[in-house]
């Protein structure tokens, strides 16, 4: 753990703008990244304001001048991940050639995040649902947003009629590895998934064959 | 499985199935004689009802009509109580679909005689889909990791599949793990939006889905089109 920055001098009234700006966006950031170090580490649910306020250096008025609640300070570092991970996932898919490609890099480019940010990832894969009906709006958001991924395997689909909520059911069993994998706790491996991945998502729409060939290009 | 204090009758399945099919309150007949039995009951239908962030002591011995140091006696906290459940459930479950599948021949429809099973077992008592699938998310990773355990066990029934991939080259390891994750999560799904009684409806979808990797798209989707 850092020690704190050496304390910031008070603004002049009516100069230093940017100056305060700057405290307080580190000071949020802060509180954000101390939230999720500890929401990783102990759980949602054991997890108090107290423990953040203590992790992050920071005096717990503080903690309330940016989040009104230890929920809303998780729902601010999990938007902000979830746009981030689509963001990511969109523009690597974006650039490819081909549906399985495109595939391919998306799946790259989600565990590349998670392999940069495990505690990040932990947070928002394991312990959100942890939240319960809270997290129902954020969860169908976080499926309508990575749907985008597969968007696409329709038209590149082969033989015969694919089976009803394809797409959903590829969403569900890739959550479900990386749940298995997050849980299994080897972050640092996490990047060595992308074949199995890649072909888990892909066989529904292009068939076994090239649904392994793609995984393995 | 824990074992029963002297006396106690054993882990009996067949009690847990005789639960009633409605989706509210407590269940119309106790299981009268065993009080643990009636704590896991009261836990099942809490958890259904509140969801496990509301699933407490008290409203589960309130449930099972017993003092809270009748929980205690079995009990240790309300964690482990879920576990003895979803432990139980899991039983059934495992009891109920190797029976659907050893009554067929055929590995295909061996599998699609075991997920008819689950998704008819889960529309009749979708509070047991709550617990199974649901909640242990909600419960986080001491519950979830009960979860991951059920999946790896289940996971030989797809498994043996891999025989019929006609020189398809090696299969990852986590293929089974993935499809059962996919069939979780659509449950899961349907469960949450009060849809339970549709499961049975997922039948073909779902078995196309499963069976896809081992059979390729074309005979996947005939078998899942069979009649019933």
């Amino acid at each position: 753990m850092d020690a704190p920055p050496p304390p910031v001098p008070p603004a002049r009234p009516g100069g230093h703008q940017l100056r305060r700006e700057v405290v307080l966006h580190h000071q949020r950031e802060r509180i954000l990244t101390a939230a999720v170090e500890l929401i990783a580490e102990r759980g949602y649910r054991a997890v108090t304001v107290a423990d953040i306020v203590k992790r992050a250096a920071i005096a717990r008025a503080k903690f309330y001048a940016n989040f009104a609640s230890k929920q809303d300070c998780f729902f601010a570092a999990y938007d902000r991940a979830l746009a981030e991970a689509l963001h990511r996932v969109g523009e690597a898919s974006a650039s490819a050639s081909s549906f399985p490609a495109g595939v391919s890099a998306g799946l790259g480019a989600l565990l590349g995040y998670i392999a940069a940010e495990p505690a990040l990832a932990r947070a928002c894969l394991l312990e959100a649902p942890s939240l319960g009906p809270a997290m129902a709006t954020r969860g169908e958001a976080a499926q309508q947003g990575f749907a985008a991924l597969l968007r696409g395997g329709r038209e590149a689909a082969v033989e015969a009629e694919l089976p009803g909520g394809v797409e959903e059911s590829v969403l569900g069993g890739l959550y479900w590895l990386l749940y298995h994998a997050i849980l299994a706790a080897q972050p640092e491996r996490i990047e060595e998934l992308r074949p199995e991945l890649v072909e888990f998502a892909l066989t529904p729409f292009l068939g076994v064959e090239a649904a392994r060939e793609a995984a393995m290009s | 499985m824990r074992s029963d204090p002297p006396g106690e009758s054993p882990e009996a399945p067949d009690e847990l199935a005789r639960l009633p099919h409605g989706r509210h309150g407590l269940p119309a007949e106790f299981v009268a004689r065993n009080q643990r039995q009636r704590l896991l009951a009261s836990l099942i239908n809490t958890v259904a009802e509140h969801g496990y962030n509301e699933t407490t002591i008290t409203r589960v011995i309130e449930g099972a009509a017993v003092s809270s140091r009748t929980f205690y006696k079995y009990f240790a906290t309300v964690e482990e109580c879920y576990l003895a459940a979803f432990d139980a459930t899991v039983d059934l479950l495992a009891a109920r679909l190797a029976e659907a599948y050893r009554a067929e021949v055929e590995w295909p429809l061996k599998v699609r005689a075991a997920l008819a099973a689950l998704l008819e077992l889960f529309a009749a008592s979708p509070e047991l889909a709550r617990l199974c699938l649901i909640e242990p998310f909600v419960a986080g990773p001491a519950i979830s990791r009960r979860y991951q355990e059920a999946i790896e066990r289940l996971a030989p029934y797809l498994r043996e599949g891999r025989e019929l991939r006609q020189g398809a080259g090696p299969f990852p390891e986590s293929a089974e793990r993935g499809l059962l994750g996919s069939i979780g999560s659509q449950i899961a799904r349907r469960v949450s939006a009060g849809e339970a009684d549709g499961l049975p409806g997922l039948l073909p979808d779902l078995l196309q889905f499963a069976l896809t990797p081992y059979l390729g798209a074309a005979e996947a989707r005939r078998v899942a089109l069979l009649d019933a």
